[in-house]
Parts: structure tokens; C-alpha cells; sequence
């Protein structure tokens, strides 16, 4: 079983945000691997471990990016492909498949595994579109895997605490839901066997593509609250009495 | 203009944010006189479209198409968009969205541009999204021919929708050509007795911020004091402490009470969508920075384990 | 410490060589007391390789993402999970970093080894902490350096895998700091297949989890160690002891009532217990300098949190002075921390890369190079465990009234933290190993001592390298004049006591204290000065600044408690002015309360201990 694993870096929840002429100021910026992408990932490495498979990380981005290859290979990903490429935020998702797919199209992929959607733009499209790109087969919200030979099944989650099984024939490519399962740790083995894990990196200029997002992005900003937020402040039973007013006088609760 | 949104159907019924969807398109229309149509595939619902304003409904003859897949859907919408060649084609940021929609922009090699919050007319079309976990936004305009757009949940209202008349016609559509590779099964439920949270007046929901299980008696207390239903958010339900049923947000209820209030829920935008439609909102966080307090209508910077406790014995 | 050493007195003045290249001396212990700072280079955490930045990320993402979430189960003593995550540790090769391949570990550097407990430390459980360092700290080590063959394939492959947890038995109930006067004792039986151990060991951490035990006992009068399998037939475990603080880790008595252990589990040689029980503490101590360090951060970030919401007269208490001056004053408690620690661990890593793995004496030879390291291990330790004891003190005091409530975390801390002066050799042993060791490695030469002292009395403040506009130049000349002082303070005690000053602790206390002093400011120096230029060196100039500050105060004072000591009457005065003409002739006058300012506006600007 070939699976790859589609991984992103980007930045940290705490990270500071600052925009100055519609750019987020990156190098403020904390960059750590995309969360669900680590799903992902764990979801790749349990199958392999079921099957002998072999998983192999791709990731799109700048050259920081191969800090989530390292973490990738360091927690048992066999290898990986790095697209450098230093301006991904102003790709549509629509582009951004079709780099990957150009360069992975001849891996034969039985799988290919990615996150829900990116902590920073959260477009949730990219797995999906290569499934067509490549004429897989597809699932996404995907909340649990059976594999018996090359009948693939898949639990997928549905809105409004509904779910639902799934058979997919193989190729398939599947985005992930966070909490399918628990990522593991990196071993410390495991972090020094990385530099003997062999990483194909490439421009992404070098794959020849002509690419037009169909979009240009106007304007970055912070956004403008909706809503006037009173604030209630003071000691304890100071806040106490002031809810207990909002809710009887002014929700007027029972 | 063009303008194609397709109406979702979810339990037989259509999905609240397909109807937004099609506000959405109305609101553009009349800035730039577009024509509005609408795709309906659940055949059963085509009644409840017929009163609303629209230049066209496309139903179909084919019956496969009543319920979901991929793929047929797939190749449904590619004849439809050969015949009817919309500018802009228009859905709800549903999970179903999420399933398809990236494989219909691929398909017809045109941009998709998910999870908008708002759309505005003037020479082009511009939308504005959420990013980096909706800390910031951004503003884009479409420059292509044709291009995919989809809205988060709530971000217009569906009473705002404007009424009229509407022909349907019928398409009959070969889908003889997909090649199944996707069996799709029964649908079920995990949680047992499932709790509607969407009708109830007050709630009280839980966040990571309260700790551990056992402080969850707590939120309970409260909400017994003030008749209000218990809600969560994802991550007290992973962790076993609240029932999946109880969950809201994205991939729970989507509520819209006369008070929320929110209890150690920092407010991850998945959360959000599924709650800010609630008239009144109370947020009680340690953190300063929590994203709730951006939607909150009373913010409580503080320890909930102190202030709760004493409120319901206070009411 | 307890053997005389010989003292080579046959030298004269005259003899001694000018050595020019003292940086030749790195990777010895010691060295900082004689490398001028232009000569000096230290290991710091801008050091780390990336694949220690990834060992450090692996063990942080452990600590915070599993042991913290259930950090309230682990403060009171519960076997069951503390297992289950010393399991979970092993499986992440956390447990096997300094035993060997072939047995199952990672053998990796002694600076991994602390970047692990380090990071491990953000589960901010110090009990947990314990457990885990105690285990392979001093309850692997003996085994790694003094086992043979058959003992490390049956314990090192378990100990690293978290299969069998470690303990180091060593005080009695009348034998603590002077642990070689203990009374259990073990005989040979008659058929010459099992010693019989008799006694009793006190206040053994991990005791009652651990499957193996390494213990000393006098075979007629050698002191010999042993190691001992819970399942040996008289082995046993007393009550789990009521402790002050880090309540989540066992501690018991073990005794030995006619205890049957097998003659191969004798460790080492007959006679040579005392060796293994001292060398084995040696590596603990500078582990402890890293896990308090991580203490104090971690206490910075907790105080900073509560002060931040807390609200007196209608403002944050953030905003009053006298907390910024506390605040200021644990960032550089722990920066000082940190800094010698990972000095001490680097210089060790420096010299062990020398050596030849393949070669049979590896292990005996890399267990030399830490005891060579005595002086840092011992610095390491008490530098970390008293910014932690300050750090923490302070906190209960940010905290206010809060400090005093155990529903707070910061009189867990105050309480968890009180051990750590006491254990691994406790804060006043420590000091005379300081003391006597900078005394032995004078007298046996091992470093270019008596040379320094010499050519520091022909010239207080010989010119360095630095360039003359050197944003520290001044404190380059505090440093080395604190060096020349401290020289001048052991040649008036070798003078007046000789070899008997290792008995003399009135005089011994305050020359350690000095030599602690005066490592953090070459160290702090050393550590500021390799960075290149950026935002990170540049938080870091007020920190070193205010430390070499703070600790040259201290030094002065402890020469001023030694000189009326030791000179005699008539000279006192002679002596003190022309040591308060060398002090006042630099002009050193920084504005100390502007530094702390910097220094804790740069901390609200992080949020957080922000060096590292």
C-alpha cells in the first residue's frame, strides 16, 4: 500500500498577527505543522504498519516547510517530496492541486491522505480536487478506516451527529476529520533515523505549470466586530451580581 | 450574469444555509439585474421552492439523483453547466459541499472559493472570507469567467429571501458514463436518543475551559436554575465528559437560543458557525483573547469554577 | 573529598610557565576559573543541533499534550499512571539516552540527556519529574559504568524500555551526607552462591515501584555495591513516607533482613562502593541544574498569568514596580540557571567526543570526564536549585493571599520545590565539593591555578582581546577582576590553612559562594557574547548586564566576610583598601533598577520567561 500524505506548515494559534499593505508579516509568525494534517498523517502510518505500506509526505511551501517533513519522517514516514515554493497564499486550491499533482502523478499513490483544511486559509479543497485531477475516488470528514486487501472502508462524518459507512475502491484519496485517532510522538530513534530518509525536493517553476488563481486578493484586515461586547469586570461577587441582573432583568430567565 | 445555487436537501428537508445561499444571489441580483437559478436534485422539496424568486429551477428526471453521491452529482452538474453556463455557481459551506464541490472546480477548471461570509457586486464580483482561524479576513475578487463560491452558515438570513415566482424545468440527465467507485452505505446515528438543541430557548455549554468532568455538574446546576438545555463544544465531547448529542458547531447542532451561554469556550471558528445566530450571548473565558468574546454580547474575563457557583445559588 | 591529596610544594615561582593558550584547557573541568573571557567559549541553549531542537519538541509535546492533562492525578501518589507514562516515556526512548545500543538505548550526549528533562519538564509535575530522573539519573548509571556484560544485557535492555523501573539506595538512618559510615552489611554465605545483606535504606525515591535497587553494604569493612532484585528473598519495602512537597512520587524505606542476592550481582569490585556511590551522584546534579532551571521558567509563566488578571486598586498588579522588580529579578534567575547548566553539560559532550567508543575503557573514561566535572555539577545544582527556590518564593508572593491556598498552583510549587536543595548531595555538600575541588585542582595541578595566581598578582587586569568600544567592557573588566579576587582569595587560604581548608567550612562557605558568583558572570558572559547580533541577543544584554551585576554584589560581600577572617589584624586594613581602590578604580556603576525595567518590560511583551 503506497499512501501519501498531503501536509502543510503554517502558523501557530498563538502566533502575532500583524498586516501591513494587505500582507501578514510572516516573519513574526510561530510555523508549526497544520493540525489536522497530523491526522492525517497518524491515519497513514497505522495502515501502513497494517499492510507493509510505505508513506511519503508532500508538502507545498517555503524551505521552513521541511520542518513538518522532518517531523513527518522523524514519527515513521518513509520519505517525502518538497515543492518549494514561497508564495502558496496567493494560490487558489485549484492551482495548488495541480503542482501537487503534476509531480506526484506518476507515484501511483493508492492513497493519498489529507488534513480537513489548513489552520491559516482553510480552503478544505485540496485532497478532493486531486481526487479528480487524478480520477480517484473520494471521501472527506473521514472519521474512521477499514482496509482488507484493496476493498477500502470508510466511516465518514455527516452533519448534525450523523455518519456513515462507505466503500471506496482503491485508488482513493481521503480528507481527514481531527480526532479519527491519537497522533503519536515522535521517538527520539525515530527523529535521528530522519537523515537517512530521502526527501525529492524541486521548485515548483520547475514543473512547468501555468497557473491564474481566477481571483486576485484585495484586502487583508482584521475584522471589524459586529457586535458591541460590554465587558463585566470587578471582583467575584462583584461580576456575580451583575450577571445575575443581566439574566433576570434583561434575558429575563425564569 | 448567471448565477446557479444549488439547493441541498439534509433529512428530506432543504438545508437552512442553501436558502442564505440563495439570498446571497438575490442580493446580487439586484445590484446587477443577474439571472438567478436553482438546482434542486431532492425532487420531494421542489414544492417548497416554488414560491421563492428565482429566473429558473432546474429539477431532474433522474431518480439515482435524489440521494447523494459524488459522483453523479458530478457529472449532473458538468451537463448542467454545458447547457446553462453560470458565472457563478453558489453553495452552502456544508459537509456535503466539502465531499464534491472541490471535484466539480477541478472538473471544470475553475476556481473554488470556499467558507465566505459575504458577497457584494460593483464591476466584479468580490467575497469576503475568514482566515487564520477567522482572526483575520480576507477580501477577493473574482477575475474569472466562472467560479464556485460557498457560505458559511449564517452568514445571510434566510428571512431576508425574496418571494416570487419560479418555473421549474425538468432535465434529464446521462449519467451513464460514471464509473462507480464510491458505494455509499446506510447513514446512522452513534448517540442514542439524539437531543435537539435547535429549539431550545436557553443553553448553557461547555467549553475545554471547564477542567475536568467532574466540574461539569457545575454547568448543569445552572442550567437547571435558569430551565436551559446543556450544549458543548467538540472538545468536551471528544473527551467522553458530554454526549456527542450535545455537541454544536460545524460538525454538531447549529442553534440559534434566546441566551447562549458559553462556559470555558474559547471559540473556535467550527463552534462559532454552529452558534452565533443565538440572540444573546454570555461568554465566560480565562482567556482575554478568546474569539467568543468578539460575538459575545456580555464578556466575562475570569474563572468560571468561582463566579458560576455563585450566580446559580445567587438566582 | 575524603582522600588527602598530595601536595606538590616543591615548585618555586619561577617555575611557573606563562601559558599563553589557555583555550587549549576546553572540555576541562574547571576551566572557567582560569580561561580569560577572550579565551572562553560555553555550550548554550543557540547551541542546540536541529536534531536536538526535535528531541527538545518530541519531549515538550509529550509533557504538555499527556502528562499535563492529568498533572491533578499525579500530584497525590498514584502508582498505576505514573507507570503507565514512565512506560509511554520508554517507548519514546526517553529512558535509554545514556545506556548503550546494544542494550536497547540511544547512548546519546550527556546535553540530550538534559534537553529531555528539560522540555520533559513543561508537564510541570515536579513528582513526575523525580520519578523519571531518579530512574535514569543515579538508578541507571551505576550499571551503564561499573556493570559487567551479563548485568547490563538483564538490566539496561529493561531500564530502557520503562519495563523495570530503577532506585538508588544509598542513606541510612546514620549515614546521609556521610554516606560511606553506613551500617548494613553483607557476608558470603556458606556455599558461596548469595552475600546476606542486613540494614535498613531511608528515603528511597521510586523505592516501592522500582524492580531493581543498587545498594551499598560493608563486606567486613569494604564498602561494596550491589544490585538488588525486588524479588530477592528478604528484600523489603517499607511504608510509602508523608513528604512536604512532591507528593506524587514514592519514597520509602527498604530493608534488608537477611537479604539472599546473588553473587553476581555484585556492581563493580569488592571495595569499590564508595567510588560508585559518589560518581553516580555527579551526573544527577547537573540533570537537577537543568529540571530547576525549567522549574523557575515555568514559575515565571504561572506568576506572570495570575498577576495578569488579578486586579488591586483598579489596574492589573502587573503594573505595580515592586512586582516588576520580581519579575525582572526570576527572568535572570533562571537565565543564570540555564546558563551554567548547559555550560556544564556541553563542556562534558566536548571532551567525550574525544574519546574512542570502540575502546574497552569508553565508559570508565567518560564516567572520569564527569566527576572532572565536579565543580560545574555542583555549581549547576545549586544555581538551579536556589533560582527555583527564589523563583518560587516570589511567586507565593505575586500571588498574594492566593499563595497561601492550595487550590492555587503556586504553594504546590513552593512546597514541590523545598527538595531540591536537599537532594543529590545537598546545597552545603555541594559546596564543599566546590570548595575543595577548586582547592584540590590547584594544589595537583590538574589546571593552570597556581600559574594564574601568579601572574594575577603581578597584574590585577591583564589586557584582553575585546575590542575597546565592547557594549560589555565594563563588565569584561568586573569579570576578570572578579577572577583575579577569587584567585587572590584561595592563595590567602592555601597560604593560611593548606590542604586543611577542606575542614575549615566558615572559610570553605564563602570561597564556594564566590566561585558560584563568579561562574555565572563568565559563564552568562561567554553565553551573551558567542550570539550573533539580532533581537535575541539584544533581550539578552540587560539580563547579563543585571546578573553579572547582581552576582559581583554578592561576591564582593563574601570578600569582605573572608578577608578580617583569614588576614591577620595588622593587614586587614591594607588588604580591604587595596582591593576597595581595584573595585572603585573600574568605575562600574550600572543603573540596575533601569536594567530590571528592560528586563521586565521585555518579559510582558513575551508573556512568558523569554530567553530559551
Amino acid at each position: 500500500m503506497k499512501i501519501c500524505v498531503l501536509m502543510k506548515q503554517v502558523a501557530s494559534e498563538d502566533s502575532p498577527l500583524s498586516i501591513s499593505n494587505n500582507i501578514i508579516d510572516k516573519a513574526s509568525l510561530n510555523l508549526v505543522t497544520n493540525e489536522p494534517d497530523s491526522y492525517a498523517l497518524e491515519e497513514a502510518l497505522l495502515i501502513k504498519e497494517k499492510t507493509n505500506g510505505e508513506v511519503t509526505i508532500c508538502t507545498l511551501g517555503p524551505e521552513s516547510s521541511q520542518q513538518v517533513i522532518k517531523d513527518g519522517l522523524a514519527k515513521g514516514a518513509d520519505k517525502a517530496i518538497h515543492i518549494i515554493c514561497d508564495n502558496t497564499e496567493t494560490m487558489s486550491s485549484l492551482d495548488i492541486a495541480k503542482i501537487i499533482t503534476k509531480k506526484i502523478q506518476n507515484e501511483n499513490f493508492d492513497l493519498i491522505f489529507s488534513g480537513l483544511q489548513s489552520n491559516d486559509y482553510g480552503f478544505a479543497q485540496l485532497g478532493i480536487i486531486i481526487s479528480e485531477l487524478l480520477d480517484y475516488s473520494n471521501a472527506c470528514l473521514v472519521m474512521g478506516t477499514e482496509i482488507n486487501e484493496n476493498k477500502l472502508k470508510i466511516k465518514k462524518e455527516l452533519e448534525n451527529g450523523w455518519f456513515q459507512w462507505s466503500e471506496l475502491k482503491l485508488p482513493a484519496s481521503l480528507s481527514i476529520q481531527s480526532g479519527i485517532n491519537q497522533p503519536r510522538y515522535a521517538t527520539l530513534k525515530g527523529i535521528m533515523s530522519v537523515k537517512n530518509k530521502p526527501v525529492d525536493k524541486i521548485d515548483f517553476s520547475e514543473l512547468g505549470l501555468s497557473l491564474n488563481a481566477g481571483y486576485t486578493i484585495d484586502e487583508i484586515s482584521i475584522p471589524q466586530k459586529s457586535k458591541q461586547t460590554q465587558m463585566i469586570e470587578g471582583e467575584v461577587d462583584d461580576i456575580v451580581s451583575q450577571l445575575t441582573d443581566i439574566l433576570k432583568n434583561k434575558i429575563k430567565v425564569s | 450574469m448567471k448565477i446557479l445555487v444549488y439547493i441541498e436537501s439534509t433529512n428530506n428537508k432543504i438545508h437552512p444555509v442553501s436558502l442564505e445561499s440563495l439570498v446571497a444571489a438575490q442580493k446580487i441580483s439586484e445590484s446587477n439585474g443577474a439571472e438567478v437559478h436553482a438546482v434542486i436534485f431532492n425532487t420531494n422539496l421542489i414544492d417548497a421552492l416554488s414560491n421563492y424568486k428565482l429566473d429558473g429551477l432546474i429539477t431532474p428526471d433522474n431518480e439515482e439523483l435524489i440521494y447523494y453521491h459524488p459522483l453523479l452529482y458530478l457529472e449532473a452538474f458538468n451537463q448542467i453547466n454545458l447547457k446553462y453556463k453560470p458565472n457563478l455557481f453558489i453553495f452552502g459551506h456544508t459537509y456535503e459541499t466539502r465531499d464534491w464541490v472541490p471535484r466539480l472546480s477541478a472538473k471544470l477548471d475553475i476556481p473554488f472559493i470556499s467558507d465566505c461570509v459575504d458577497i457584494k457586486y460593483s464591476d466584479k464580483i468580490t467575497v469576503n472570507r475568514p482566515i487564520y482561524q477567522a482572526k483575520l479576513a480576507q477580501k477577493l475578487s473574482i477575475t474569472s469567467e466562472q467560479a464556485i463560491i460557498s457560505f458559511q452558515a449564517g452568514s445571510f438570513s434566510a428571512d431576508d429571501i425574496n418571494r416570487g415566482v419560479c418555473n421549474s424545468n425538468s432535465e434529464s440527465f446521462d449519467l451513464s458514463s460514471v464509473v462507480d467507485t464510491i458505494n455509499m452505505g446506510e447513514r446512522f446515528q452513534e448517540s442514542s436518543g439524539g437531543v435537539d438543541l435547535s429549539s431550545a430557548e436557553f443553553i448553557v455549554s461547555v467549553g475545554r475551559g471547564i477542567g475536568k468532568e467532574e466540574n461539569i455538574p457545575i454547568a448543569e446546576n445552572l442550567a437547571d436554575k435558569i430551565n436551559a438545555q446543556i450544549g458543548s463544544s467538540r472538545p468536551v465531547v471528544d473527551a467522553g465528559w458530554l454526549d456527542h448529542s450535545r455537541q454544536i458547531g460545524s460538525s454538531g447542532q447549529v442553534v440559534s437560543p434566546k441566551l447562549y451561554f458559553a462556559l470555558g469556550i474559547s471559540g473556535a471558528i467550527q463552534h462559532l458557525v454552529g452558534m452565533k445566530g443565538s440572540k444573546q450571548i454570555i461568554a465566560i473565558s480565562k482567556d482575554k483573547n478568546a474569539p467568543i468574546f468578539e460575538i459575545a454580547d456580555y464578556a466575562v474575563v475570569g474563572d468560571l469554577l468561582e463566579i458560576i457557583p455563585k450566580l446559580t445559588d445567587n438566582l | 573529598m575524603s582522600q588527602d591529596v598530595e601536595i606538590k610544594e616543591n615548585k618555586t615561582l619561577d617555575e611557573f610557565t606563562k601559558l599563553q593558550d589557555l583555550s587549549s584547557l576546553e572540555g576541562l573541568g574547571g576551566s572557567f576559573l582560569v580561561c580569560p573571557l577572550d579565551q572562553y567559549n560555553v555550550f548554550s541553549k543557540e547551541n542546540f543541533s536541529e536534531e536536538q531542537k526535535m528531541f527538545a519538541s518530541t519531549a515538550q509535546d509529550f509533557a504538555v499534550n499527556r502528562i499535563k492533562p492529568v498533572n491533578d492525578q499525579l500530584k497525590k501518589l498514584n502508582k498505576d499512571l505514573s507507570l503507565e507514562l514512565f512506560k509511554e516515556a520508554g517507548d519514546l526512548g526517553f529512558l535509554g539516552i545514556d545506556i548503550p545500543e546494544q542494550y536497547g538505548g540511544m547512548e546519546l550526549d550527556k546535553t540530550t540527556a538534559a534537553i529531555v528533562v528539560d522540555y520533559l519538564s513543561a508537564c510541570e509535575c515536579p513528582s513526575f519529574m523525580v520519578t523519571l530522573s531518579a530512574h535514569t539519573g543515579i538508578g541507571i548509571l551505576p550499571i551503564v559504568w561499573y556493570g559487567n556484560e551479563d548485568q547490563k544485557k538483564k538490566y539496561l535492555t529493561k531500564f530502557a524500555t520503562g519495563e523495570w523501573m530503577g532506585c538508588y539506595a544509598l542513606t541510612e538512618p546514620n549515614a546521609g551526607s556521610d554516606a560511606l559510615a553506613g551500617e548494613t552489611t553483607a557476608y558470603l554465605n556458606d556455599e558461596g552462591t548469595h552475600y546476606i545483606l542486613n540494614g535498613q535504606k531511608i528515603y528511597i525515591t521510586n523505592g516501592s515501584w522500582a524492580e531493581v535497587c543498587i545498594t551499598f553494604a560493608k563486606v567486613g569493612d569494604k564498602y561494596t555495591s550491589f544490585i538488588v532484585d525486588k524479588t530477592c528473598e528478604g528484600f523489603v519495602i517499607g511504608a510509602e513516607e508523608k513528604k512536604m512537597g512532591i507528593k506524587g512520587s514514592s519514597t520509602v524505606t527498604l530493608y534488608f533482613e537477611n537479604c539472599k542476592v546473588p553473587v553476581e550481582n555484585m556492581l563493580g569490585k569488592l571495595g569499590q562502593g564508595g567510588a560508585i556511590a559518589f560518581n553516580s551522584l555527579y551526573a544527577g546534579r547537573y540533570k537537577l541544574g537543568i529540571t530547576t532551571a525549567a522549574g523557575a521558567k515555568y514559575t515565571i509563566k504561572c506568576a506572570y498569568d495570575f498577576a495578569l488578571e488579578r486586579k488591586q486598586f483598579s489596574r492589573s498588579i502587573t503594573e505595580f514596580d515592586m512586582l516588576k522588580n520580581k519579575f525582572a529579578q526570576m527572568v535572570v534567575r533562571t537565565f543564570e540557571a540555564y546558563t551554567v547548566s548547559y555550560a556544564t553539560t556541553g563542556s562534558i559532550d566536548f571532551s567525550i567526543s574525544k574519546l574512542d567508543k570502540n575502546s574497552d575503557d569508553y565508559y570508565e573514561k567518560m564516567q572520569k570526564i564527569i566527576e572532572d566535572h565536579a565543580i560545574e555539577a555542583s555549581i549547576a545544582k545549586i544555581v538551579g536549585s536556589v533560582s527555583l527556590a527564589e523563583n518560587a518564593d516570589d511567586g507565593v508572593q505575586i500571588f498574594g493571599g492566593a499563595g497561601f491556598i492550595e487550590e492555587y498552583p503556586a504553594a504546590q510549587i513552593y512546597r514541590d520545590e523545598r527538595i531540591n536543595r536537599i537532594f543529590e548531595g545537598t546545597n552545603e555538600i555541594n559546596k564543599l565539593i566546590i570548595g575543595g575541588t577548586f582547592l584540590k585542582k590547584a594544589i595537583l595541578e590538574e589546571l593552570p591555578i597556581r600559574d594564574q595566581i601568579y601572574h594575577r598578582m603581578e597584574d590585577y587586569l591583564p589586557a584582553l582581546t575585546f575590542s575597546g568600544d565592547h557594549e560589555l567592557s565594563s563588565e569584561i573588566s568586573v569579570i576578570e577582576l572578579s577572577r583575579s579576587l577569587m584567585l587572590d582569595m584561595l592563595h590567602r587560604l592555601i597560604l593560611k590553612y593548606g590542604q586543611d581548608l577542606k575542614n575549615e567550612q566558615w572559610a570553605l562557605e564563602p570561597l564556594a559562594d564566590i566561585v558560584v558568583c563568579f561562574s555565572v558572570m563568565q559563564m552568562g558572559f561567554a553565553r551573551y557574547n558567542q550570539l550573533p547580533d539580532g533581537e535575541h541577543k539584544k533581550r539578552m544584554n540587560c539580563v547579563v548586564k543585571y546578573s553579572i551585576y547582581r552576582n559581583f554584589n554578592i561576591l564582593k560581600e563574601r570578600i569582605n566576610m573572608l578577608v578580617p577572617y583569614i588576614c591577620a589584624n595588622s593587614e586587614v586594613g591594607d588588604v580591604m583598601d587595596s582591593i576597595n581602590q581595584r573595585i572603585n578604580d573600574l568605575k562600574y556603576i550600572p543603573d540596575a533598577i533601569a536594567l530590571k525595567k528592560s528586563i521586565c518590560e521585555e518579559l510582558y511583551k513575551h508573556g512568558k520567561y523569554y530567553l530559551g
